[in-house]
């Protein structure tokens, strides 16, 4: 999948934009596990439901190509992008687990739904069948699909929800912060769990959380985005270890970690900009200590790095040099 | 070194009624959720005392019971020399002046039809002090500076959403240290949080304890903040506490097993490091029917027909370090091993 310059905008009447995903491009190669990273409201979510045009009724695609082999799914009708593309080609493990599934019909029931409805052929009896296969395939006894989400643990439905997204053997997942409500051991199996799968299958993956430890200890590559803008894109290993935009830095002095001495954390001043109206500037210039007068004269463009990492900050080679 | 304990609790127990059906009722049958079952720690004067658990551990029914926001079943709070758990009416104010709370969510917790100045100034008149306007002003102004909210005439005619949330948290600490109590509650005060806010908000906490000679009850679920901000730290699990002592050495040695697979499972910002298989299967299971003998035993990996009979008690295994587990001595070792080797063979390879 190639994604290339794609901005989508949420519009507020009388000319006003939300730019929650402004330029953005990305590429997912085959096999592979992307992260996208960064604060509520940066973009990320938007995102995902614009890879897979599920946008809600005020959102605008204003430009860009989200290429699957070639075809630009933007470009296609809403009938075809339904039959052929979403599900069957990408699919997503949705936030919030526990209020994704319909309380009074059993998982099992909805499980069969999907299919039914994506593959006309099957019988419901071959649906049902389906369905406890794919709950035994996330680790799940087959004959809890007569179960009904209640009877279901907060671990359990997002497993559910993960046989779901795989039930029509897609090529693309994309899951959206999918461990948020969990407690640490159960997010550790379901992540677990996520890799597996997609090894086995050959799947390649999305993943978008705000925790940038999930995103580190998940992802081949990594796009870390800030107020709607990717500010620095790259192999996981080089993005984490040897970060070159002021944000990344920022937020990984900002985090501590559980199998660290204690060390004095950072936090970045300020809190993320309002998407509304954004001026022509760096748009983390007003948390960022290297700002200089020079970022606030217009957007940085992503400049290649070396190593085929890209980082949206005219200080950087300045700073911390090429890598 | 170590100091008199502002706090301490003793045996303190809270069951829940959860009786529901008129049969029930009837017969007098009741049914209790067990949500804090018999913990004891104390919190020495300008410490922080975490306790850290799965949801539906008993951790934030802990903090509240311990500031009477719910009753307690059993147990005692000694704080200054008086048992908290049997104040009334006007002492029970007065503990509440020294005793003070941060949530969990500065989305709900600050009034939204008030301002900052109305909100931080409330506790003067709740507990009584008649300060003049001007001496309202200013002592709201120096709170407001106190949480780096400056200049302090910028904030102080806000509303809520008016606000970020580091500023709302900022407000609600506020807030809270304004009567310039002994001792705080904090509920997960970073959870709700933006990742690059969180340190700041932690940083104020540790600052204020060591100005003031505070000593905070932090509860959190998320392990590296309570490795960040405690000094000692208590493990629940279903009620109990499995594993307390100094929260630096349960880190680096970690004795009960499920301390060890929380530490285990928590990501790390560091991908040289991958999510690997996590020893211990299944959830938290309900505080309504516990079943005798080791809490922990159905989820862990080395339990023995022993750990089905008898619950282990809470001993000190070395100094000022105690596990609630029968063979903490024999299963001490592998799992621990291989984290460091998983640890420091991350080192090397840099």
């Amino acid at each position: 999948m190639d994604v290339k310059n794609l901005c989508m905008y949420y519009d507020l009447l009388g000319d006003r934009y939300v730019k929650a995903v402004d330029n953005v491009s990305l590429e997912l190669h085959a096999g592979e596990t992307l992260g996208i990273v960064g604060e509520s409201g940066c973009g990320k979510s938007s995102m995902a439901i614009t890879l897979l045009r599920l946008l809600p009724s005020n959102a605008k695609i204003m430009g860009g190509k989200v290429s699957l082999h070639g075809e630009d799914i933007l470009a296609l009708p809403e009938a075809k992008l339904r039959r052929d593309v979403r599900w069957k080609k990408i699919s997503m493990v949705f936030q919030g687990a526990m209020n994704s599934f319909n309380p009074v019909i059993k998982v099992g029931d909805q499980l069969a739904e999907t299919l039914l409805s994506h593959d006309g052929k099957a019988t419901k009896k071959e649906a049902i069948e389906r369905a406890r296969e794919l709950l035994d395939l996330v680790g799940i006894e087959g004959s809890k699909a007569d179960h009904y989400p209640h009877e279901f643990s907060g671990g359990m439905k997002q497993r559910a929800m993960i046989a779901m997204a795989l039930s029509l053997n897609p090529e693309i997942v994309i899951a959206d912060e999918p461990t948020t409500a969990l407690d640490v051991i159960v997010q550790a199996q379901v992540l677990k769990l996520l890799k597996d799968l997609k090894e086995e299958r050959d799947m390649s993956l999305i993943l978008i959380s705000h925790d940038i430890s999930i995103i580190a200890e998940m992802s081949d590559d990594v796009a870390v985005m800030y107020a709607g803008h990717i500010v620095e894109y790259g192999e996981s290993k080089s993005v984490f270890l040897d970060s070159r935009h002021p944000y990344t830095k920022g937020l990984l002095e900002a985090v501590p970690s559980v199998k660290a001495r204690k060390q004095k954390l950072e936090s970045i001043p300020g809190a993320p900009p309002n998407l509304i109206g954004m001026p022509d500037a760096c748009r983390f210039a007003d948390r960022c200590k290297y700002a200089i007068e020079r970022c606030r004269q217009g957007d940085p463009p992503l400049e290649d790095v070396g190593d085929g990492r890209v980082v949206a900050c005219i200080r950087s080679k300045e700073l911390w040099g090429a890598s | 070194m170590s100091s008199q304990p502002v706090l301490r609790v003793e045996g303190l127990v809270k069951w829940f009624d959860v009786t529901h059906g008129l049969m029930d009722m009837v017969l007098g049958k009741h049914i209790f959720s067990r949500a804090v079952d018999g913990i004891d720690f104390e919190i020495e004067t300008g410490h922080v005392f975490s306790l850290v658990g799965e949801s539906g551990c008993g951790k934030t029914t802990t903090g509240r019971t311990i500031l009477r926001l719910t009753e307690p079943t059993r147990g005692k709070i000694w704080f200054s020399g008086f048992d908290v758990a049997s104040l009334k009416d006007g002492k029970l104010k007065e503990y509440r002046k020294q005793a003070q709370m941060v949530f969990q969510d500065p989305y709900q917790s600050l009034n939204p039809r008030q301002t900052v100045f109305a909100g931080i100034a409330e506790p003067f008149a709740i507990h009584g002090l008649r300060l003049s306007s001007e001496q309202e002003y200013d002592s709201v102004s120096k709170a407001l500076e106190e949480v780096q909210l400056r200049p302090p005439e910028e904030f102080i005619f806000r509303y809520p959403h008016e606000l970020s949330g580091g500023q709302r948290q900022r407000v609600a600490i506020a807030r809270a240290l304004v009567l310039n109590p002994k001792f705080i509650v904090a509920d997960e005060p970073v959870s709700m949080l933006d990742m690059s806010v969180r340190a700041g908000i932690l940083n104020l906490l540790a600052s204020f304890m060591k100005k003031h000679n505070i000593s905070i009850l932090f509860v959190t679920h998320d392990l590296a903040v309570a490795r960040y901000i405690s000094d000692n730290m208590g493990v629940m699990y279903l009620g109990k506490i499995v594993e307390q002592g100094i929260s630096e050495r349960i880190f680096q040695r970690p004795l009960h097993p499920y301390t060890q697979a929380l530490i285990a499972a928590v990501p790390v910002p560091d991908p040289r490091h991958k999510i690997g298989a996590i020893p211990i299967a299944g959830e938290i299971s309900s505080s309504i029917n516990i079943h005798p003998g080791c809490r922990f035993h159905p989820r862990c990996p080395y339990a023995k027909p022993l750990c089905k009979d008898q619950e282990p008690p809470l001993r000190e295994l070395e100094r000022d370090h105690l596990v609630a587990c029968h063979f903490a001595e024999t299963i001490e070792q592998a799992p621990c091993d291989n984290m460091l080797r998983s640890v420091s063979g991350r080192e090397s390879s840099e």
